[in-house]
């Protein structure tokens, strides 16, 4: 149980996390906070979206449509929460605050998305070593999800240094994009940009790229501090 | 009513005394954002730590909305927000990072808990590994934590 207090009442929520998936051609995921107002009468001050992605209101409301702020020992509500999937992709975690009368700290109920990304790209970023050997390697490209989709085209930033053949595996599911650099004397990068029929707008766009390394910035990725346990 | 108005007027002006007397005494409120490095999530970064690296081996990143970005965004700062399509966004800061020739990318959106630089560094980070000789972070505090510092707080 989680509780929303203030010296002039409590809100009892189930949860205030809460995380879903997003279908492909989902617009928008919505979200309910069930609450139940416990030990004193509650007076809400605001509800705020910290992101305009969010739509927030409590139900039910006032007769006259307005926000019910006002709620008595007992009472029970919901807060819903639209989420707006706009041109996410992947994981994406936002919050709407919530402020009682007569506290100046919000509590906060978050909400997360995982839009499921459909094109797998393997590696991300072919790469070379700066003077190393100029030979082939190949970009993996997959398709995740159940409709098929066809990569249309494929274009190169620097087509000249790294020449490369894009080869359909099985339509509308793999291909494969083969690049042999012609030069691996000067570092550098080539953006290969895939256009698809995918009708999401998200996915009709793709990005690889190939790296000619050079050997000073060649280093280990690591954090810059170790990760601060949960309390 | 006229003896109302001088009262009215006596008691604002004391009162504007008395705050200027306390601004000078007690100096102006703190809107610093504080940060605690110990305290921080892994690949976030406290703007005093960020200012220690050398300003031309960063890209910024703007998460903001792009009317934001446009009017104080950061010198430089490549957008990338909730609302660009993420391809768009990870080849200009991927472009940004090979011809700077930088090594590290900070990521900012209004303030801590906006959820909008962690998405985005969530993004960029897979392919930073990928390139393996750049690093994502995210600026705690955000924006507010740069207007404070230009702001001299």
């Amino acid at each position: 149980m989680f509780l929303v207090s203030s010296t002039f009442g409590e809100l009892s929520f189930e949860t205030m996390s809460l995380e879903k998936k997003a279908a492909q051609d989902n617009k928008s995921v919505m979200f309910e906070f069930p609450f139940e107002v416990k030990e004193k009468d509650v007076e809400i001050k605001s509800l705020a979206e910290m992101c305009p992605c969010l739509s927030a209101w409590i139900e039910p409301r006032n007769p006259d449509r307005s926000m019910k702020k006002s709620w008595k020992v007992g009472e029970k509500g919901t807060i819903k929460v639209k989420f707006d999937t706009m041109s996410f992709v992947g994981k994406v975690e936002k919050a709407v605050g919530l402020q009682l009368k007569g506290e100046q700290k919000l509590d906060y109920l978050k909400v997360a998305i995982v839009v499921p990304e459909l094109i797998k790209m393997e590696p991300r970023t072919l790469k070379w070593d700066q003077g190393g050997k100029a030979e082939a390697k190949v970009l993996k490209i997959t398709m995740q999800g159940d409709e098929p989709i066809k990569v249309l085209g494929v274009s190169a930033t620097r087509k000249e240094a790294f020449p490369y053949e894009l080869k359909t595996i099985k339509e509308g599911k793999e291909y494969e994009l083969h690049v042999t650099p012609t030069d691996v004397s000067k570092g550098g990068i080539c953006v290969f940009r895939f256009l698809t029929d995918a009708k999401n707008k998200r996915f009709k766009r793709a990005v690889a790229y190939a790296s000619v390394r050079r050997p000073s910035r060649v280093k280990p990725v690591k954090p810059l501090r170790k990760a601060v346990p949960a309390q | 009513m006229r003896t109302y108005l001088i009262s009215l007027v006596v008691v604002v002006g004391l009162s504007l005394l008395a705050t200027f007397a306390t601004y000078l005494i007690v100096g102006p409120p703190d809107r610093s954002v504080p940060c605690d490095p110990g305290e921080l999530e892994e690949w976030f970064v406290c703007l005093a730590d960020v200012r220690q690296w050398e300003a031309g081996d960063i890209v910024w990143v703007d998460a903001r909305p792009k009317e934001d970005w446009e009017v104080n965004g950061v010198e430089g700062a490549i957008h990338f927000g909730d609302d660009t399509v993420p391809v768009d966004g990870e080849e200009a800061v991927i472009v940004a990072v090979s011809e700077r020739e930088a090594s590290k990318v900070v990521v900012y959106c209004n303030q801590s808990g906006c959820g909008s630089s962690k998405y985005v560094a969530g993004r960029l980070r897979p392919v930073a590994e990928a390139f393996e000789d750049f690093q994502v972070f995210v600026l705690e505090g955000g924006y507010k934590a740069l207007k404070a510092e230009r702001l001299g707080f």
